[in-house]
């Protein structure tokens, strides 16, 4: 354990890591400690911890979670200390006591896009967004956080995985095995992240990985070779029941809530065609965010009770 | 156990689950536009909840969608279809008089409806027709989408309406408790005053003089609160005005505004490199490859990546930097 931090309780646990409370006894500053579960890894190599130290050194921008300072301890463990953040989205979307206005969705929306621009066009992709992985700065806003699975692009010859993304929320090419993607996958998991705020439940909850593809296309049609060419040529394609697109006013009875600018950003941002869907720019300088109501303050969004 | 005779079908059993509304009183029964036959509440749940299916009638084969189903309206499945396909058409055909220069074109605008409507009721010419609806859908594609863009608007005013009447019945709220609060206090303030200076009075014509005095305070301030609440009810109903006649968004236009900045400064305008239209024919071989196009792969992103890299931090002069940081820190 470093002398410059204390930790103090267990806030957080994910795949990779246990994150506590700490202090920086200097400054007295809150901070979060996230240390690598041990034994997970084999060379005793931390990929994930590392993965996330180097993307957050490159990264710096206000919707990036703040990678302070690393260090290991006496196991030879990594520990990353970030700024503390109290609460995530996922918090906020299930505490139904809340009461979530579409000019909140948009402010939630345009940090989160923000952040993930500032990723792109540094050639990172995050791989891993959801709720639960956007947290929440005490003045509200939106800090991208757990790079755990990010990479960068690399050479076209490497392979990627693509078993990264929280199964709800992986892109159709992700699902059909694809390993040579690109920021394409962040975009669709914040697509889908924006039809779960505007629903207040997920809007595409697999049981298991046959499942999502099945709830995938009952809710966005299946692709095909016509509207997806060499889809059918991705390892996972096979036997797909033939589910037709849904009609604009299918989508509309779905999200009554929506506008209709915002239906068309979260439709930009699910084409099933990877090579279809809007970049990160796109999404930003869409008419959805100009047009009336404006994003809510940060400051002002609901917050965790 | 007999066969269910899928075409003649008992008027009060549900064929897929078997339940008979004559012993679960509750069961209702829900069709679908799409092929009108008719399946329980509970069947419709269990089958479309995850998203559209089949209809589970044997040889109908039509994908169902739970939101489209409904309860029979009319007794005749027939009249329920007619009705159906009136409305599917006239969501499409949605002029109205106005939209026509004279009375013989609306007219016959009128009859055109009327003729997809019989031919879709009665099964003739059905797939021409479909094409006709959906090519008139194409080709007026902007005015039904300004009809919806219309809503949006009208939701929209109605949010903002809402809005104002909840501030406006607050503010209403407080002044009346104001008023009831004063009238209280200055109840009892008045007697004390009275007393207070009947008590330094010296003949009884000062007494209803002072008396008078009070009175006229409280009347003043009583009606100062009724002229308060008279100017919110003015200021509420001019703002709903403009509201309702949209000359509110003019006036938010006109004050100054902070302008919205979709990057926040992290945009990058001119990078600098230039690639043009270069050619890796080593990294373009390997790419041109359907697993790659497939999985949305660009090699633009990583040319843009590399070049990135490269360049950041070339202007970074961290010699002037520090001698700013020396600077500042003294
Ligand atoms: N900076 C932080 N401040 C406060 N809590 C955090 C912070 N980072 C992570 N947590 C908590 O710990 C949990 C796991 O962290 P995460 O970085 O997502 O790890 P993993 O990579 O294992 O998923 C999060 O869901 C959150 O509740
Ligand atoms: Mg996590
Ligand atoms: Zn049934
Ligand atoms: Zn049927």
């Amino acid at each position: 354990m470093s002398t410059a931090y204390t930790k103090e309780k267990k806030v957080g646990e994910g795949t990779y890591a246990v994150v506590y409370l700490g202090k920086q006894i200097a400054t007295g500053r809150d901070i979060a400690i996230k240390e690598i579960k041990t034994g997970t890894f084999k060379d005793g190599l931390d990929m994930s911890a590392i993965r996330e130290m180097k993307y957050l050194q490159e990264l710096k921008h206000q919707n990036i979670i703040e990678l302070v300072d690393v260090f290991a301890d006496k196991e030879k463990n990594l520990n990353l200390i970030l700024e503390f953040l109290p609460s995530d989205l996922e918090m906020i979307i299930n505490d139904k006591k809340l009461m979530i206005v579409p000019a909140d969705i948009k402010s939630w929306m345009l940090m989160t896009l923000r952040g993930l621009h500032h990723c792109h066009r540094n050639g990172i992709l995050h791989r891993d967004l959801k709720p639960n992985n956007l947290l929440i700065s005490p003045e509200g806003c939106v800090k991208i956080a757990d790079f755990g699975l990010a990479r960068s692009l690399g050479m076209p010859n490497e392979k990627l995985t693509s078993n990264v993304v929280t199964r709800w929320y992986r892109g159709p090419e992700l699902l059909f095995g694809a390993q040579h993607y690109s920021p394409a996958v962040d975009i669709w998991a914040v697509g889908i992240i924006f039809a779960e705020l505007m629903l207040r439940t997920p809007y595409l909850p697999g049981k298991d990985d046959a499942d999502q593809l099945v709830v995938t296309f009952q809710a966005l049609g299946t692709p095909t070779e016509e509207n997806w060419p060499g889809v059918s040529h991705l390892p996972n394609y096979n036997n797909l029941t033939v589910y037709p697109e849904p009609s604009r006013q299918e989508l509309r009875n779905r999200f009554p809530a929506a506008t209709e600018s915002a239906l068309d950003l979260m439709c930009g941002m699910l084409a099933l065609n990877p090579n279809n869907r809007l970049n990160t720019e796109a999404c930003l300088l869409h008419g959805y965010f100009t047009e009336s109501p404006e994003p809510t303050e940060p400051e002002h969004l609901p917050k965790k009770s | 156990m007999v066969e269910l005779d899928w075409n003649n079908i008992p008027k009060d059993l549900c064929p897929v689950c078997k339940t008979d509304k004559y012993l679960s009183p509750t069961l209702q029964f829900k069709i679908n536009p799409e092929c009108y036959h008719k399946i329980c509440d509970s069947c419709v749940d269990r089958i479309f909840s995850l998203g559209p299916s089949p209809c589970p009638y044997p040889n109908c084969g039509k994908i169902l969608r739970k939101n489209r189903f409904k309860t029979q309206i009319f007794d005749d499945v027939e009249v329920e279809r007619e009705c159906d396909v009136r409305k599917r058409v006239v969501a499409v055909y949605n002029k109205t008089q106005e939209d026509f220069k004279t009375l013989d074109e609306y007219n016959a605008y009128l009859e055109e409806i009327e003729e997809y409507v019989y031919k879709l009721v009665n099964k003739i010419d059905v797939e021409q027709t479909e094409q006709k609806l959906k090519e008139y859908q194409q080709a007026h594609k902007d005015d039904i989408e300004m009809s919806n863009n219309q809503r949006d608007q009208e939701y929209e005013k109605f949010l903002k309406l809402q809005n104002l009447e909840k501030r406006y019945k607050a503010e209403k709220n407080k002044i009346n408790r104001e008023i009831i609060k004063e009238e209280q206090n200055l109840k009892n303030l008045g007697k004390l005053e009275v007393i207070n200076q009947l008590q330094t009075a010296s003949g009884e014509k000062d007494a209803d003089k002072i008396i008078a005095n009070v009175r006229d305070s409280m009347i003043s301030k009583t009606s100062n609160y009724k002229e308060q609440l008279e100017e919110l009810e003015k200021n509420y109903q001019e703002q709903r005005e403009r509201i309702i006649s949209g000359l509110d968004e003019i006036k938010e236009e006109e004050k100054p505004k902070v302008p919205f900045t979709p990057f926040n400064g992290d945009r990058v305008v001119s990078p600098p490199y230039e690639y043009g239209d270069y050619k890796d024919p080593f990294l373009l071989k390997i790419v041109d490859d359907v697993q790659y196009k497939a999985g949305g792969y660009k090699i633009d992103f990583y040319f843009h990546k590399s070049l990135n890299d490269a360049f950041t931090g070339l202007h970074c002069i961290i010699e002037e930097e520090k001698e700013t940081v020396d600077q500042v820190m003294g």
